[in-house]
């Protein structure tokens, strides 16, 4: 048990094509108090073996994109228009949103495998870890079971479990979070996925375990070859591990651009309040920290004109009456703002 | 040894034991050690971070200080008083003097009480309205009821609403809100809402236990703000537990990092994450997730997981995780270092400075001016 050097991972990789796209998503909520747009007009593109980061705060439509990805939106929630296609290895393209219910659930676990925020909440309890990954096995790859079996012990072995060969047959209560986590990563892996959605799989978890998960996801997805999308609200893990990034506020993504972009030059205003208002490490304990005034907005009542002019230090007239469009400002950097490009923000330190 | 009058609070050897029980008699088998033989000082007008992942003490800690956990031992001195030997009206006046802003907001704040009767609710327990009026009329000879038992039940009620209202706007909530029910408020507005109840009282001493892990990331920065304005307003001292090492790193002028039950570095702020010397403090410090995409961060990731406080591991507790574990480590605990006001639990430092190292007992024994709180 000695401590393990790691480098960041190489940025120089390959363009293997296009695995998943999502044009003009949107998922939708028909409630006994109206119409609620949780996901609106929502495109973005992953590309193979890449990872794709989706950052917003509590609410703003992130979790509802990655079910509506896996066709998981449960009633009264429906996607009401929108195109996602998926690509597989031979190029041949496939259009979830026509898929039938059948075919969907050959897709899922197979194709794209989902972790979520809470891992226990997310097992079994009454059935072992062991058995619940032999069962993805089995029903995706009808593999006889002791087959299905080595494979299990095999797969946790590579998630860093010690002890495999006994501790499939453990429960996950026996489990700590980061174990749990890490048998989740294990039964998602199970089929070899393309895409991996990761669903806030840190938050539960200590700052040390977090960097243990973070590590394993950049090593099997070296190794794999598989994308990834991490759905989160924190920043330092974006930069840690996306090669794109998409900031989603009130259902709409308002800023996208490669992971290096995003961290230089943010061009929406609520990108850079993000950005300022986490103290860094060093940071002059006299001077305050950047606020985004107000609050989260409540997707029942959004504001009108740009969603977030009601929070935006630099609003103008024209924000409170015009929805901006998601505008190109530089190659593969588009933000939802009427003043994107123009406006000038101090260098954040 | 010596009492200054600028320390506010002095944790000597302070232990928690949850025992643990068995079979049919319920025979206690083993304890639990969340809190082992802590000892620290905070000064007053100081943050004292304390850091640590979940299951290592902090919060019991930070409940066992308040009395709100009976401590298994130690000593707590507030003020100059052993909290721990206080009983009755004695225990409830100090009690005022320190409160505690609890995690969840959703969970902590009674979903049935209006926010005003949430916020008041202090006041009525400690009479202080009624306190703070007869103080002024007794020394003002304008009452002959030094008792209180004649104070107009009306004027009490309109001196707290009064009260409730300017704390309100000190934590930057509209008066309209004291009507209101806490699920009618947001998460942020909710933690104002459990500040402004520990404030009420004009406590001297807050212990903040994780206030921010519950909030989104653009609200965190608004609580923070907003807690360094109250603590120069008031001159307030806090004990801030969190698990986030750069909001921990921001708000405090020392910090305590703690692995299971142990304090095992303490230090100020500045040199703790310049030159942390535990090997722990600095796996927790390469942990943080860099906001710079660009620069490849050395990391250290430890293997594994901590282990359990019901079962710790003998000799130094971070040994099965640790990357410079020597033999003795596995076998004896080490002993307290003192560098100077930086104090740090480890055989691999020891050994580094070989016969310059100094032991102490606890750690804070002996206040050094060396250690400066910073001026606002």
């Amino acid at each position: 048990m000695t401590a393990q050097v790691s480098d960041h991972k190489d940025q120089a990789a390959t363009d293997l094509g296009p695995l998943l796209k999502a044009e003009n998503l949107c998922t939708y909520f028909f409630t006994d108090d109206g119409i609620l747009r949780a996901v609106d007009d929502v495109s973005f593109e992953i590309r193979r073996g890449r990872t794709l980061g989706l950052v917003g705060e509590s609410g703003c439509g992130k979790s509802v994109t990655a079910l509506s990805l896996m066709r998981l939106v449960a009633p009264p929630g429906r996607i009401v228009r929108g195109k996602i296609t998926l690509w597989d290895k031979d190029g041949q393209s496939k259009i979830l949103t026509d898929l039938s219910d059948r075919e969907m659930r050959s897709i899922r676990g197979h194709k794209i495998a989902m972790i979520f925020q809470e891992p226990m909440t997310s097992l079994n309890p009454v059935f072992t870890i062991g058995s619940q990954i032999i069962e993805a096995i089995r029903l995706h790859q009808g593999k006889p079971f002791a087959e299905a079996r080595d494979l299990t012990i095999q797969l946790l072995q590579q998630v860093g479990i010690p002890n495999p060969e006994t501790r499939w047959r453990d429960y996950p209560h026996q489990f700590s979070g980061g174990m749990r986590q890490r048998v989740m990563i294990a039964m998602a892996l199970s089929c070899q996925p393309d895409l991996l959605i990761a669903d806030e799989p840190t938050t539960a978890l200590d700052v040390t375990i977090q960097a243990q998960i973070l590590e394993l996801l950049k090593e099997i997805q070296q190794k794999q070859n598989m994308s990834i999308l991490i759905i989160t609200h924190d920043l330092g893990v974006v930069a840690e591990l996306a090669d794109d990034v998409a900031v989603m506020y009130a259902s709409k993504i308002v800023e996208q651009a490669p992971v290096h972009t995003l961290f230089d030059r943010p061009c929406h205003p609520y990108t850079v309040g993000l950005f300022r208002s986490r103290p860094r490490l060093g940071q002059d304990k006299q001077t305050r920290l950047a606020t985004i005034e107000g609050n989260v907005p409540n997707p029942k009542d959004f504001p009108s004109g740009c969603k977030f002019h009601p929070r935006c230090p630099y609003r103008q007239k024209i924000c409170e009456q015009e929805e901006p469009e998601l505008r190109e400002i530089a190659a593969g950097h588009a933000a939802r703002c009427h003043f994107a490009g123009e406006l000038s923000f101090d260098k954040l330190s | 040894m010596s009492m200054g009058p600028d320390i506010l609070l002095h944790v000597r050897h302070l232990k928690k034991y949850f025992p643990k029980r068995r079979g049919l008699l319920s025979r206690v088998v083993a304890h639990t050690r969340a809190v082992d033989d802590v000892s620290f000082i905070i000064r007053r007008g100081e943050t004292l971070g304390l850091v640590g992942e979940s299951g290592c003490g902090k919060t019991t800690l930070g409940r066992t200080i308040l009395r709100l956990l009976e401590p298994s031992g130690g000593s707590i001195i507030f003020q100059g008083k052993n909290i721990l030997e206080l009983t009755g009206s004695e225990l409830r006046t100090i009690r005022r003097k320190m409160q505690i802003v609890f995690q969840d907001p959703f969970s902590s704040l009674n979903p049935r009480m209006t926010i005003e009767s949430i916020i008041e609710e202090g006041l009525i327990v400690h009479r202080q309205c009624r306190e703070l009026f007869l103080e002024n009329a007794v020394h003002n000879h304008s009452v002959d009821d030094p008792s209180g038992r004649f104070f107009p039940q009306a004027l009490e009620k309109q001196k707290r609403r009064e009260r409730v209202m300017k704390i309100l706007e000190e934590v930057g909530l509209s008066p309209k809100f004291a009507n209101r029910y806490p699920h009618e408020l947001s998460g942020g507005q909710r933690q104002r809402v459990s500040i402004a109840r520990a404030l009420v009282l004009r406590p001297d001493f807050i212990v903040l236990d994780e206030p921010l892990s519950a909030l989104d990331v653009s609200i965190q920065s608004q609580i923070i703000n907003l807690l360094v304005e109250l603590r120069r307003l008031h001159q307030l001292t806090y004990l801030f537990i969190s698990h986030d090492l750069s909001v921990v790193e921001y708000l405090s002028d020392r910090v305590a990092v703690m692995y299971l039950g142990e304090i095992v570095e303490l230090a100020d702020s500045r040199r703790l994450y310049a030159e942390p010397l535990h090997p722990y403090t600095q796996a927790l410090l390469s942990a943080i997730p860099s906001m710079d995409p660009t620069t490849g961060k050395k990391r250290i990731i430890l293997k594994g997981d901590p282990p359990s406080p019901e079962n710790p591991p003998p000799g130094c507790r971070f040994h099965p995780r640790c990357p410079l574990r020597m033999d003795i480590c596995t076998r004896h605990a080490p002993r307290i270092i003192d560098l100077d006001g930086h104090y740090v639990r480890c055989h691999a430092v020891e050994k580094d400075l070989g016969s310059k190292a100094r032991f102490v007992e606890e750690m804070d024994s002996a206040p050094t001016d060396s250690v400066s709180i910073t001026d606002r």
